[in-house]
């Protein structure tokens, strides 16, 4: 055990460009004649830039896998390919999450001998205590396994929301970095306020590809920025997108919040809009509602 | 008797078998542009084509005089070019700045990271081509970061009735073949034949 942890550290030093030239040459060879051990070595490859783009290096190896790891395109490219596959994969997860796991049917074989025990061979009494008894079994099954599981779901639910959020702040770089790829079809909406208008806006279906941009308007004072919060109504989680600008559009002075086309599901929105100002306390601004049609 | 080097070549990893040395040849290439790579070196495919030219180039001796595993020949190989390409990047690099490396900035990193719309373009693309159940797989496998992810990881093992080694593996493969494929949309593909 300890050896395969000292290897397991070898090749990681050797990944970061830390090993010495006895120590690399060890590790250089093996990964050339032995299988088993070259996809050890590229699985730990694989496992160095998923904790990179976790964080969980410390400085000293975030620096050495900048400095060295990242020198090359291609190297480079891995992790960019990475970090795109675990969003798209979070999305996708999220969006098509599977059914949760159906029960196994009750046994009823016991029920039979319990009637038997108690003599209770007439159906008039025997259907219904027995529809009954599995009525009672399968709600106390099913409050049971809620209870023993609803830590766990609650916890990728926070999970899941959490990289909604870290989608939803990629799309909404003021740099503009995180922004789809050109050609991404753009809906783009003007919101009014919820008590300035009267009717719903529509979202009609779009693209998954796709992106919606929702033009908050907004008078009065600017803000430094702008913090949206995205509720599906009925729904549980909120979605928060800090550090928003607003910008002259066609419509008027808005904040544009872009939104992945492929995370509106049909219902009804609400978005609460906040300022953030010079003292960097939020100021509730106002709120605005729209609705993605079926 | 053959006299193409580089069926020479392929006859000099396994005589006897035709599409083994067909093998062992593709993943030794593979396995020099890993090397060369963590070498430091930009342009590690070509420098692997460049080895295997090299060693063509001698394989007829090689087949008399060399003992050993041809893969460690391969990799003697593939040392010298690694100092060759450092050689060849300080001489293109200012003297002020031939000294260790500084980091790159927090705004480049960033930048490293942006994948262009070409690649982002592939990567969706290359997933389409995976069979369903790979595809599954592999989303399944990353669609959960930081501590979240080791719980998810686990339990997905125990899903598949597999260890959480052998799951590691199994990503490890699919990445394999998704990243091929991504190597080839991006030098086959325009941006306007992307889905």
């Amino acid at each position: 055990m300890k050896e395969e942890s000292e290897n397991d550290e070898a090749i990681r030093r050797l990944l970061l460009g830390l090993s010495d030239d006895k120590e690399r040459r060890g590790v250089e060879e093996l990964f050339m004649t032995d299988p088993e051990y070259r996809e050890k070595v590229l699985v730990a490859e694989d496992d160095l830039i998923e904790d990179y783009l976790d964080g969980s290096l410390s400085e000293g190896e975030r620096q050495r896998f900048r400095t060295h790891f990242l020198s090359t395109p291609r190297q480079q490219r891995r992790v960019r390919v990475t970090r795109e596959l675990r969003s798209f994969a979070a999305v996708e997860v999220t969006a098509h999450s599977p059914p949760a796991e159906e029960d196994d049917p009750q046994p009823v074989g016991w029920l039979r001998r319990l009637a038997d025990a108690l003599r209770l061979r007439e159906s008039a009494v025997y259907v219904p205590l027995a529809a009954a008894l599995v009525a009672a079994l399968v709600l106390g099954s099913w409050w049971l396994f809620e209870f023993s599981r609803a830590p766990q779901l609650r916890a990728q639910e926070e999970s899941r929301r959490l990289e909604v959020e870290r989608l939803l702040a990629r799309f909404n770089d003021p740099s503009g970095t995180g922004l789809p790829e050109p050609g991404a079809p753009v809906f783009s909406l003007p919101l009014t306020p919820v008590n300035v208008r009267g009717e719903t806006q529509i979202v009609p279906p779009q693209p998954d590809s796709g992106v919606v941009e929702l033009r908050l308007l907004r008078a009065g004072n600017g803000y430094n920025s702008y913090k949206a919060t995205l509720q599906r109504v009925g729904g549980l989680s909120q979605y928060s997108i800090p550090g928003l600008r607003d910008a002259d559009t066609s419509a008027g002075r808005a904040v544009p919040i872009r939104i992945p086309a492929r995370l509106l599901t049909p219902g009804t929105y609400r978005l609460k809009l906040s300022g953030v100002g010079a003292d960097s306390q939020p100021v509730e601004l106002d709120e605005y509602t729209f609705q993605r049609e079926e | 008797m053959t006299h193409d080097p580089f069926d020479e070549l392929l006859d000099w990893l396994d005589p006897a078998d035709r599409a083994r040395a067909g093998e062992k040849y593709e993943t030794i290439r593979l396995s020099l542009i890993k090397i060369l790579t963590w070498g430091g070196c930009v342009d590690a495919e070509d420098m692997a084509d460049e080895a295997f030219n090299r060693v063509a180039g001698r394989v007829l001796e090689l087949k008399k005089t060399y003992k050993g595993d041809p893969a460690l020949y391969f990799y003697g190989v593939a040392k010298m070019l690694i100092k060759e390409c450092r050689r060849n990047s300080l001489t293109h690099v200012p003297l002020e700045e031939a000294g260790e490396p500084e980091a790159p900035r927090v705004e480049e990193i960033g930048k490293e990271e942006e994948s262009p719309p070409r690649e982002r373009g592939c990567l969706r693309h290359c997933l389409e081509q995976l069979n369903p159940r790979d595809r599954e797989l592999i989303l399944a496998y990353y669609a959960k970061d930081k501590q979240a992810k080791i719980d998810h990881r686990k339990e997905l093992a125990r899903r598949l009735g597999v260890m959480s080694n052998a799951l590691r593996v199994r990503v490890y493969r699919i990445r394999g073949a998704l990243e091929d494929c991504i190597e080839r949309c991006l030098r086959e593909k325009t941006p306007d034949e992307m889905d």
